[in-house]
């Protein structure tokens, strides 16, 4: 991530768009692992991709190439 | 006794020639889980009473020469995510148990059913299948048969221990990232997670629908293709479930290893493991003379594509619960689930995108080869409690990592055997032999060669 992100602002206002307020008791643990989350996805994300190269398939069928 | 503590497919044989009763094989299995499950704690939930009749049944079946089934008078008992009709799906957590009863087994329960075997109840889990250790703050620990000190692994953990313990020949469990592997791996048994697709989820609460799988664990390898062979075929009530005919693997055993090119999966599958661990996979190698390595490309990236998936879909799918009942949930998944709910969109459609394009590279490999071994576990059962693993100079969080090399390979949804390495008087270990897609009959050949060689063993656990 190019900008340093503010996971607590982000945590915040995530937590409010889909209306599931985070306690205080749990806010701390929640925001590590949303650190971790996205430390994890930015491996995934970083990974060049052609448009046309690997679509989502809602259904899955191993074995079968595209 | 003596035959209760043997394969599903030696009871089944006992019953079907007459040898012995279902009732009596019933009765023994009840007093096993009496003696050692105080200890283990696999059982949340025993269903003796339809047992009972199902026994009663199967014995007026041989007493009036008619076939019960393969699996004849084999006890069984599954996670208690699968659907048990009169009890509601608990899914290992609090929250479930308001849920109304079932009104009908699990797809899988009614095929074991059908082929002649007998349910005893259902199994601890970790919290709605988010966990390898095998803790659960509702059901309490579900401890390691073979050292009782120990975890059993998770999120199968009654699957694993009750397989190990030898209350029962025969379990199902889930496999989302490693569930059914974990286990069998920490309790010394084996276990297999097929092709995804393979077997019908219909009847079972989800954790991850993209990379739920189910599957047997067993102390023998015949027992895993015979109720593998039973429980195949397409179900209309599972998206996800492909139209593909039955695979016979109990009758193509025999066959052992011969002829198939078989490879250890190098770079990622030997970093981040204790000796012991890699150990358990030369010595598998060195039985079956492989001498090639492969490197699955990307494995790490593979990783972490089902963490994303993962923890999206699962929170997704608890959201409401996550809103209503938070305090309800435990608290070793519940910041997990909190946390998922807020992950972009954006990161999840990559994640699924980079698993196809993962998969393709993962399946052109097996152009050259049948077979992959892998660790299934990067250390042996670690103790109760324990949140931290030492590699070498290095510390990491055990949660997490206990997933290590399971994770990349259900990522994509290719069949899987574990195959049990006990280690005298130490914690046993699992090797991962990783096959194509729809290709569990090869996986499987391999597994009972080293069952044959006396490599890959499951002796019914002395800890408890």
């Amino acid at each position: 991530m190019a900008v340093p992100v503010d996971f607590d602002a982000y945590l915040d206002a995530a937590s409010a768009i889909v209306d599931l307020p985070i306690a205080p008791e749990y806010r701390a643990e929640v925001l590590a692992n949303l650190q971790r989350t996205a430390a994890i996805a930015a491996t995934v994300i970083e990974f060049p991709l052609a448009d046309e190269e690997a679509e989502a398939a809602s259904v899955f069928c191993p074995g079968e190439t595209e | 006794m003596t035959v209760t503590l043997g394969s599903a497919f030696e009871i089944a044989a006992a019953v079907r020639g007459g040898a012995t009763k279902a009732r009596d094989i019933l009765a023994s299995t009840k007093e096993r889980i009496e003696a050692t499950d105080g200890v283990v704690n696999a059982f949340t939930d025993l269903t003796l009473v339809r047992a009972e009749k199902k026994a009663q049944e199967i014995d007026m079946m041989v007493a009036a020469g008619h076939d019960p089934g393969p699996l004849a008078g084999v006890p069984f008992a599954v996670k208690n995510l699968f659907d048990i009709e009169g009890l509601p799906t608990r899914a290992g957590s609090k929250i479930n148990r308001d849920r109304a009863p079932a009104v009908e087994d699990a797809v899988l329960i009614r095929r074991l059913s059908d082929a002649g075997a007998v349910l005893v109840g259902g199994l601890n889990m970790g919290e709605y299948a988010y966990d390898f250790t095998g803790e659960n703050a509702h059901d309490g620990i579900c401890r390691n048969p073979h050292n009782p000190a120990h975890m059993s692994g998770g999120s199968s953990s009654g699957s694993g221990a009750a397989v190990a313990a030898g209350m029962v020949p025969l379990a199902l469990g889930s496999d989302t990232n490693g569930s059914i592997r974990v286990p069998s791996a920490l309790c010394g048994i084996f276990g297999l997670k097929p092709t995804y697709g393979r077997l019908p989820r219909s009847g079972t609460f989800p954790f991850c629908d993209s990379l739920d799988h189910l599957g047997p664990l067993a102390r023998s390898v015949r027992d895993l293709a015979i109720s593998f062979d039973v429980m195949q075929g397409y179900g209309p009530h599972d998206a996800a479930c492909a139209r593909k005919p039955v695979l016979e693997t109990a009758e193509t055993l025999d066959a052992g290893a011969n002829g198939l090119r078989m490879a250890v999966a190098g770079d990622y599958f030997n970093r981040g493991a204790r000796p012991e661990a890699l150990e358990a996979v030369a010595k598998v190698a060195a039985a079956l003379s492989v001498t090639r390595e492969v490197v699955i490309p990307e494995a790490a990236r593979g990783r972490a594509a089902a963490f994303v998936i993962t923890t999206s879909e699962s929170s997704a799918l608890h959201i409401d619960r996550l809103r209503t009942r938070t305090a309800d949930f435990d608290p070793d998944t519940r910041y997990r689930f909190l946390s998922g709910a807020l992950v972009p969109a954006a990161w999840y459609i990559k994640a699924q995108r980079f698993r196809r394009w993962y998969h393709d590279q993962v399946l052109a490999l097996f152009k050259d080869v049948d077979i992959i071994l892998a660790p299934a576990t990067p250390c042996a059962a670690p103790q109760v409690g324990e949140k931290f693993l030492t590699l070498g100079e290095e510390t990491v969080p055990l949660r997490p990592n206990l997933g290590l090399f399971t994770q990349p390979i259900s990522c994509i949804g290719f069949p899987v055997v574990v195959a049990p390495v006990h280690r005298g008087g130490d914690l046993p270990l699992g090797v991962q032999i990783i096959a194509a897609p729809w290709r569990e009959d090869l996986a499987l050949r391999v597994a009972a060669e080293l069952q044959r060689l006396g490599v890959a063993t499951a002796p019914v656990a002395t800890g408890v």
